[in-house]
């Protein structure tokens, strides 16, 4: 007969041989564990990859887009534009000179009437 | 010459094979025995212990060497098998016996039988009885304790045992009186 300190002294030395098995059971959940891991970090570094390339590529466009509206080509996009409305303002058609000796023809025509 | 535990717990956190395999070697048997006092079904027991052990492998890198090893893998083993029992079975954790009669009927120098004896008998006893008995006479925990662990008021925890250690004691007699039913017979009339 035992009291219950005795019983847990016993149970500390207390073996009961394990299933052959469960170590390849075991092990089996181990290495899936560490694919797992191995999965995932490469996913974390797949991630990492295409966001620097999103990045990347990004950059690239913005400066291109910077180079095609510097100040200085602005500035020449202007004056061309200045230039053309000149163009349009030219006597070509208006033609304001012939307008006025068309207007002073008809005032001499409208003179010899009234005679 | 045998490899120092420090040794195999660095390797282990490492998750180096090879430490694996050994600390496995060293420890199958004791922790195996635990799941076997808890879980009557073997094929349940061998589950928990594959659970538990995987674990204790996978979450090494927590023990800090602060107090026993064996001490912290037992207590892995533990929580495992009362995760098991309380998804899987319904452990009856209600009687509840009144304080007044606790006092009286709990002593911890009350002789029991020999220790393979119980862990035989342990087998025939409800889920909650064997639960409260394992946790309070092997783990050495504290009413208060376990009642912490399985959600049950501390007088309930004390009820189980009392009750558990009577079904022994019930069964044990049982026992005798079939192996020795003259003898029990004489006692029964002194």
């Amino acid at each position: 007969m035992k009291n219950i300190n005795d019983l847990r002294s016993f149970s500390l030395k207390h073996r009961v041989a394990a299933p052959e098995n469960a170590w390849m059971r075991l092990e089996s959940k181990l290495e899936n564990a560490r694919d797992k891991r191995k999965i995932s970090k490469f996913k974390y570094v797949s991630v990492a990859a295409v966001m620097f390339a999103v990045a990347a590529v990004t950059a690239l466009l913005l400066s291109q887009r910077d180079l095609i509206s510097t100040p200085a080509d602005s500035s020449e996009m202007y004056s061309l534009q200045i230039l053309e409305s000149d163009q349009l303002l030219s006597p070509g058609i208006y033609e304001i000179d012939k307008l006025r000796t068309l207007k002073s023809r008809y005032d001499g025509l409208s003179s010899n009437t009234k005679m | 010459m045998s490899i120092q535990i420090q040794d195999i717990i660095q390797a282990c956190k490492s998750q180096k094979p090879d430490g694996q395999k050994i600390l496995y070697e060293r420890y199958k048997d004791t922790l195996y025995a635990i799941c076997t006092r808890y879980l009557k079904s073997s094929a349940d027991a061998e589950d928990v212990f594959i659970e538990s052990f995987y674990k204790i492998l996978t979450k090494i890198d927590t023990y800090k060497g602060e107090g026993n090893f064996e001490g912290w893998m037992r207590r892995i083993v533990v929580n495992e098998c009362l995760m098991f029992l309380r998804k899987n079975t319904n452990l009856h954790l209600t009687i509840a016996i009144p304080e007044t009669d606790i006092a009286d009927e709990i002593n911890d120098n009350d002789e029991l039988e020999s220790f393979e004896e119980i862990i035989k008998i342990l087998d025939e006893l409800p889920a909650g009885y064997r639960t409260v008995f394992n946790l309070y006479v092997f783990e050495d925990y504290k009413h208060r304790e376990i009642a912490d662990m399985l959600g049950i008021s501390i007088n309930t925890s004390k009820s189980q045992l009392i009750l558990a250690k009577k079904r022994i004691l019930d069964i044990i007699k049982k026992k005798e009186s079939l192996t020795f039913p003259q003898f029990n017979h004489s006692i029964n009339n002194i």
